[in-house]
């Protein structure tokens, strides 16, 4: 596997990184959240109406944040999410050894259980 | 490092029978969707297209499916084996017509999908079954149209039948399916659409009647086996060949449960392992006090719905595309609640959201693909909700009694794709489209004031999210009475996520003008337009969930409705949007200048003839500080 | 000497067909390249036809009693969006129901094919406007139209936005049409030449987004159309015919061109009129030499055109044409009446694929068509794909060197190269790939006509095939075995079958409405509804009203153009349906005065249509039925000595033997020796006893063991079909 994007970030295996796909500046290492380490802010309802027009609607909610993660480098939007606030951010790949490293295996999960797991015929 | 389950047959069909079979099973669905919307009873068959057909195997496994709305695959597949461990194999003859609509017993995702289900003998062979389900407006409870937010229990909600003989050997039981009708608001109406699955099964039974005859009981059995063989190899192969190894991880959110707006995340983990799909649900929100949940049915037919229209949309669609799927969930959550919660709206909210979830952990996975194929179907969220506003009214404009479920949500926007802009009316579920304002206002006692695109309402993006629309009605009709309702909306606080950058699509509100006198408009011989009613000074939004109960109404020609239904998010960072399509869009006004400039980085200057021009020498220029801007905001 | 003229105008080629009005039995063929300018391959057949009879091209025309034209210009005009700029006048409120355009998704199951195949507006936002103006649902006038905002909103489209043709669609113009006729009279008074359409000219049917729909597609083509009819009439006029040319509609009926060009949507879909006319005139005129139609050997036709992309099936029950208002163009629905056509994506150029897996193997036919560019592999334009026609050449089935009466030779060897690919992941020779190919879309062909036939509520074994295009005569005989079907024809002339259709249609007008004011109550316990007391007399007045409305409007259309009122032939038909339906499926009404027991009787037989088509267990007369949509057909009956099946053409040639010119070696089971029949040759009454092959320049018949065939005196090869074994 030499790699493969998605959205807008590369992961690349080769080099062990993500990057990104506009400006080719590294994110972070490869197995991490780039969420984590890119620049990010929160956005609230009130400026979705600013930045689009009146028509455009959204409640205020105190518990729902909207959130940009933006390339360091070039500026580029790589996701721009909904989140209750307080949640960490989305981990959108991690590679099996890495989940299996931090003790997630949804195999091994459903093979010690599989009684436990929907299956569908 | 994965392992892989060999395939658990081999197809001992030639390959040309197989597809031989396979087309035929095919048009056998088209047949039947096609009696449903033909024969329906309401606009919600006929015109939004929420009903679907199956042909089932001996043990109730799919062997094909009609229709967009996936997640009935959740009815579809309980039923059968509820059957058998209640009323025993031996039980059925030839002739025998089962109707069923409880959500824990037979697995309607809510007690509104009415389903009919035959097993089909050939020669007192039981081969098969042959099942459809369909929305019918009203199946009783408390509430007009079977929605009910203030139900705290399942038992409150509806009129429920666990599976019954409606034919038994063949005779007509109408004891049976008048007790049903009795129950509800709309005995002839929902005694039609019944009728019209009755019609549908019946072309079932004889074609494959007729192919049995064909190819013996034993070859059509083996075709059976071998369809889901097939669909098995080719969804493995492609989980296999051109997914990554991996976790995938996804969240979206229901939200307000008529109690308060309280949110409740829907969580995901999707394990790709060899070739094999592991939905892991852990750390969804448990189970609502109200209507928003979906039971395991709901759960089970949202991660089919979302499979079979963006993992496998060109394989053949049966029980084998599922096999190597795995679901875990703890249960007790609100996709996969506890008996006897509530679920009258599972299909629009919980197991909706399911689709929307799995779908987004699927765009995850699709996008990392080396098929372009798969990368062409990374989405961002379609609409993604279906509001519901049931009205009922003492009288009609035809002095009837009427109940009256708008299903103009159908026509939400689809989401971006990767490579294109969404599209309008495109709903995730419903096949079917938005009822004209004629065939509106000849079943209904409304007069639609206006319909206008919603300016702004997609999301925005690289690729733009499919827009929306808006409506104003008002009650209408010499003989008409004032109307009271139920009002559910979700994507209300949590609009529709774009996808890698893109912008949510809009919110989505009900809201009400009270004193909007468009009797007295009328009789000055004009009608408000939507300008002249000042919607943005003088609308009441209504919470996104609202029970009036005769305790308030819409007053005739006095209070004006107005709904809003989702757009579709957009897929990739606005700025990078091609600048001509920012232009064409504002010409055509679907977003407004101030967006074109904010978002999209775009200035655009008025030309004499209303359409706008763009200097694409200054787009760089403003893109560049608008990029800027964004890094300094960020901190 | 009197003619009667057939051109049928395709993208390739040009069809003229010929009958002699003083020997019913001298019908002639002609066949040129289409050229860019149509009127010169048009006069080019017409050259050649003068020329074969001995005649001045002059003289000829003058002889000229009918000139029927087939011609796809409306379709390609819709289909390559080259129409008018065309404005909308719509009501106050509802400028984006075009645009909104019912947010249909179709039965798209893959995300991305639903949003590629979205509806495409033919007519911006910015062409669109509103005027104050509102009627409810029972066509009372709420709000009275603006006549001044009329005039203002008219002169914006022409004047700022370029607009050269006008939609005018209302809401409820369905039951009130007076508003959108007046909104077309004041655009008239301002702009006397200016292309109006309203709605309502076209349909009163229920749903404004489907008239409005209708109603651009009208007002996009009709200038082209008019342009084209124009153009072909004057060169045509010059060149001495003096009759006025008669265009093909999508009904199966003929409206002379001048007439046609405001209602140019009617013409959307004639493209498969043409061959539909000629099978029923075939099957019509099976009735055992001179006897009666109860001497027919089926209880109807059903005509199959298989070409090169798709595969079209219509019902004929009785030689009835069915016609229906749900037909839909490129994501466009027309509410205008034509022939009820199943196409399925399955012809000579269909391309065939293997899917292979751990499990096994799937051979997949169609629907991705290699098209006529590159076309099959055996054309040698560059086509790679294994397609059925290369499966044909493959079995030895085509002859390579008289294909499509020999414009084109066809490379065996490319054809068995491209099967390899099917083939080798079957485990398969070339051979028996190229089989299973042939019997895949033989299904495929079959089940379309099972389909056609069951939602039509009838029995595909009853009715006769006749079989037509490129490759019908192939494939026929076996679809017909797999269906049960006994009785099957493949028509002389079947290279040029449309043009000949078109010389056996008569003038046909058809208008329709809706009106829901007519409910029929249920009967006890349910309701009230008491037999012989189901229509009260004002709703028979009222319906009779409805009919008689239409009927004198479409009168005086074919009074305009000279039909004299004995050969004016009026048809009605009207939806019934149990209560909140959609389902459209007209019954016959009688004509003349009506009573409760007409309507009663005309409800009875809509029951029985019902139960046939969905089941007794459908019905639900519970619940009340209504009367819907009303429609009347009214025909000119200008065809009345058109009733001859189409011949043998010329003169039969001298050298006739019922013997065949060849044999040939084709795969069946194995590898087998056929005699090969040229039907040229072959004599009124021979018969043919499969195997065996009989070709003439455009189509080759395949007879399989047991299957007989017979010349009939019309030149068609009918056959019997060996049963299954």
């Amino acid at each position: 596997m030499d790699g493969f994007t998605i959205g807008s970030v590369k992961y690349d295996h080769a080099a062990r990184e993500l990057t990104c796909e506009k400006c080719a500046g590294r994110l972070c290492a490869w197995g991490e959240n780039y969420k984590e380490s890119v620049a990010s802010r929160t956005v609230r309802a009130a400026e979705m109406r600013e930045r689009l027009s009146s028509s455009y609607y959204l409640k205020e909610h105190d518990e729902v944040e909207l959130r940009e993660f933006i390339c360091p480098h070039c500026g580029l939007l790589l996701d721009f999410e909904v989140y209750q606030a307080g949640e960490p951010a989305r981990l959108d790949y991690e590679p099996l050894e890495a989940a299996q490293a931090r003790g997630y295996d949804a195999r091994s999960l459903y093979q010690a259980a599989p009684e436990g797991w929907i299956t569908f015929s | 490092m994965s392992v892989t389950s060999a395939p658990t047959a081999h197809i001992q069909t030639d390959p040309v029978t197989l597809e031989v079979f396979s087309n035929r099973i095919q048009n056998l669905m088209k047949l039947m969707t096609s009696t449903l919307e033909n024969l329906a009873g309401t606009l919600v068959g006929r015109e939004s297209g929420d009903y679907s057909t199956a042909l089932l195997d001996r043990d109730g496994n799919t062997i094909a499916f009609g229709s967009m709305v996936g997640f009935h695959l959740g009815h579809m597949t309980s039923v059968v084996p509820w059957i058998y461990e209640n009323y025993g194999r031996d039980s059925l003859r030839p002739g025998d017509m089962f109707l069923s609509n409880d959500p824990y017993s037979g697995g309607a995702v809510h007690s509104n999908d009415v389903g009919v289900f035959a097993p089909i003998f050939v020669d007192d062979e039981l081969v098969g079954w042959t099942g459809c389900d369909m929305h019918c407006m009203d199946v009783g409870g408390a509430l007009p149209g079977s929605f009910v937010p203030n139900a705290i229990d399942v038992v409150a909600e509806a009129c429920r039948f666990s599976p019954v003989r409606i034919y038994g050997g063949g005779e007509y039981r109408p004891d049976v399916v008048r007790a049903f009708l009795v129950n509800t608001r709309l005995p002839e109406r929902v005694g039609q659409d019944i009728s019209a699955e009755v019609g549908a099964n019946h072309y079932a039974l004889k074609i494959v009647e007729e192919t049995v005859r064909e190819f013996g009981v034993e070859g059509y059995l083996q075709l059976v086996e071998d369809v889901k063989a097939f669909s098995e190899a080719r969804t493995r192969q492609r989980i296999e060949e051109e997914l990554v190894d991996g976790v995938y991880e996804y969240t979206d959110y229901e939200e307000h449960d008529f109690v308060s707006h309280t949110l409740y995340p829907i969580r995901v983990r999707l394990t790709v392992s060899g070739s094999e799909l592991f939905f892991d649900f852990s750390g969804t929100a448990a189970q609502a006090p109200s209507l928003i949940n979906c039971a395991r049915s709901g759960l089970k037919g949202a991660v089919m719905a979302a499979l079979l229209m963006q993992l496998v949309p060109d394989i053949p669609f049966n029980s084998g595309v599922m096999r190597p799927v795995r679901v875990f969930s703890e249960g007790g959550t609100i996709n996969d609640c506890t008996a006897p919660a509530p679920v009258s709206l599972a299909t629009a909210m919980a197991a909706w959201r399911t689709v929307d979830v799995v779908s987004g952990v699927l765009t995850r996975a699709v996008d990392a693909s080396p098929s372009q194929f798969l990368r062409e179907r990374a989405t961002a969220c379609w609409g993604g909700t279906w509001p519901v506003y049931v009205l009922s009214s003492t009288s009609d404009q035809y002095g009837q009694y009427s109940v009256f479920l708008n299903m103009d949500g159908s026509g939400e926007g689809s989401g971006a794709l990767r490579g294109v802009d969404g599209a309008r009316g495109s709903s995730v579920l419903l096949a079917g489209r938005v009822p004209s304002v004629e065939a509106h206002e000849l079943t209904e006692p409304n007069l639609y004031i206006a319909r206008r695109i919603w300016a702004d309402s997609a999301g925005a993006g690289r690729w733009r999210g499919g827009w929306s629309f808006q409506e104003i009605v008002t009650p209408w009709g010499e003989k008409a009475a004032d109307q009271s309702g139920t009002f559910c909306t979700s994507r209300n606080a949590v609009p529709t996520p774009g996808a890698f950058g893109g912008y949510p699509g809009s919110g989505v509100f009900y809201g009400v003008i009270e004193g909007a006198d468009i009797t007295g408009a009328v009789a000055d011989g004009r009608l408000p337009s939507w300008d002249d009613l000042d919607v943005d000074g003088t609308i009441e939004i209504l919470e996104a969930k609202e029970v009036w109960e005769g305790r308030r109404h819409l007053r005739k020609g006095h209070d004006a409705f107005v709904m809003t239904f989702a757009a579709g998010g957009g897929f990739g960072d606005p700025l990078e949007r091609d600048p001509d399509s920012v232009r064409a869009d504002a010409d055509e006004g679907i977003i407004s200048v101030e967006a074109a400039r904010q978002a999209y980085g775009v200035e655009l200057t008025p030309t004499a003839d209303g359409t706008f021009e763009v200097d694409l020498e200054r787009v760089e220029e403003h893109r560049a500080a608008v990029r800027a801007a964004r890094l300094r905001d960020a901190g | 000497m009197e003619f009667v003229c057939g051109i049928d105008i395709g993208g390739t080629f040009t069809d003229l067909v010929v009958r002699s009005l003083d020997d019913p039995d001298d019908v002639r063929q002609y066949k040129v390249f289409t050229e860019k300018d149509l009127t010169k391959s048009t006069l080019s057949a017409i050259d050649a036809a003068s020329a074969d009879f001995g005649l001045t091209t002059e003289s000829f025309l003058d002889g000229v009693e009918h000139f029927f034209l087939g011609s796809t210009v409306a379709l390609n005009t819709l289909l390559t969006r080259s129409g008018s700029k065309v404005g909308i006048v719509t009501t106050k409120g509802h400028a984006d129901t075009y645009h909104l355009a019912q947010m249909a998704r179709g039965g798209v199951r893959d995300l991305r094919e639903a949003v590629l195949q979205n509806f495409q507006p033919l007519v911006p936002r910015s062409c669109i406007k509103e005027v104050e103006e509102r009627v409810d649902c029972f066509g009372n006038v709420l709000v009275a139209i603006d006549e001044d905002q009329v005039s203002s909103v008219v002169r914006q489209l022409v004047e700022e936005r370029g607009c050269d043709a006008l939609v005018v669609c209302l809401l409820w113009s369905s039951a009130y049409p007076s508003h959108e006729q007046r909104v077309k009279e004041l655009a008239h008074e301002l702009y006397p030449d200016l292309f109006v359409t309203a709605s309502s000219d076209l349909t009163r049917l229920l749903d404004e987004f489907s008239r409005t729909a209708t109603s651009v597609v009208n007002a996009y083509v009709g200038q082209r159309v008019q342009t084209y009819c124009r153009e072909l009439s004057t060169k045509l006029a010059d060149a001495g015919l003096r009759t006025p040319l008669l265009i093909m509609q999508s009904t199966g009926g003929v409206a002379p061109v001048e007439d046609v060009a405001d209602k140019a949507v009617t013409l959307i879909g004639s493209g498969p009129a043409g061959g539909v006319m000629a099978a029923r005139d075939v099957w019509m005129a099976r009735d055992g030499n001179g006897g009666s139609p109860a001497d027919r050997p089926s209880r109807g036709a059903v005509a199959v055109d298989m070409g090169g992309t798709s595969f079209d099936v219509a019902l004929l029950p009785q030689g009835e044409i069915q016609l229906t208002t749900d037909m839909r163009i490129a994501r466009h629905p027309l509410l205008i009446p034509a022939i009820d056509v199943n196409s399925v994506g399955a012809g000579g150029g269909s391309i065939a694929s293997v899917e292979t897996t751990a499990a096994g193997s799937i051979l997949r036919v169609g629907p991705e068509s290699a098209g006529a560019v590159p076309g099959p592999a055996c054309y040698g334009r560059g086509g790679t794909a294994p397609t059925v026609t290369d499966a044909n050449v493959v079995l030895g089935l085509i002859n390579p060197n008289y294909f499509a009466g020999g414009y084109v030779t066809l490379d065996r060897d490319a054809a068995a190269e491209a099967m390899r690919s099917v083939a080798e992941p079957l485990g398969m020779s070339i051979e028996d790939a190229a089989r299973g190919i042939v019997s895949v879309v033989d299904a495929v062909m079959g089940d379309a006509i099972k389909d056609v036939s069951i939602r039509r509520g009838y029995d595909a074994r009853d009715f006769s095939v006749i079989a037509y295009g490129g490759a019908g005569g192939l494939h026929a005989a076996n679809i017909a075995r797999n269906l049960g079907i006994s009785d099957l024809v493949v028509p002389n002339l079947a290279g040029t079958l449309s043009a000949y259709g078109l010389t056996t249609a008569d003038i046909l007008y058809t208008y329709q409405l809706t009106d829901q004011s007519v409910t029929v109550a249920p009967p006890p316990p349910w309701g009230t509804g008491s037999p012989g007391q189901l229509f009260s007399a004002s709703s028979v007045e009222h319906i009779e009203q409805l009919f008689t409305g239409i009927e004198e409007d479409l009168d005086a259309s074919l009074a305009g153009q000279d039909v004299p009122p004995e050969r004016r032939v009026f048809q009605r038909s009207v939806d019934i349906r149990y209560q909140g339906q959609t389902l459209r499926l007209p019954v016959a009404v009688p004509g003349g005065s009506l009573s409760s027991a007409i309507l009663e009787d005309a409800v009875a037989q809509w029951e029985e249509k019902f139960c046939d088509i969905y089941g007794a267990g459908a019905a639900w007369p519970q619940g009340g039925m209504e009367l819907m949509n009303y429609y009347v057909t009214a025909s000119g009956k200008i065809g009345q000595d058109n009733g001859s099946a189409p011949t043998a053409g010329a003169p039969a040639s001298r050298d006739q033997t019922t013997d065949p010119v060849m044999t040939r070696t084709i795969y069946l089971e194995e590898w087998t020796e056929v005699p090969v029949f040229r039907s040229k040759k072959l004599p009124v009454g021979a018969e043919v006893i499969g195997p065996a092959i009989v070709e003439d320049p455009m189509t080759t018949v395949l007879l399989s063991k047991g299957d007989r065939a017979a010349i009939s005196d019309s030149g068609a090869l009918v056959i019997a079909v060996a049963e299954k074994s």
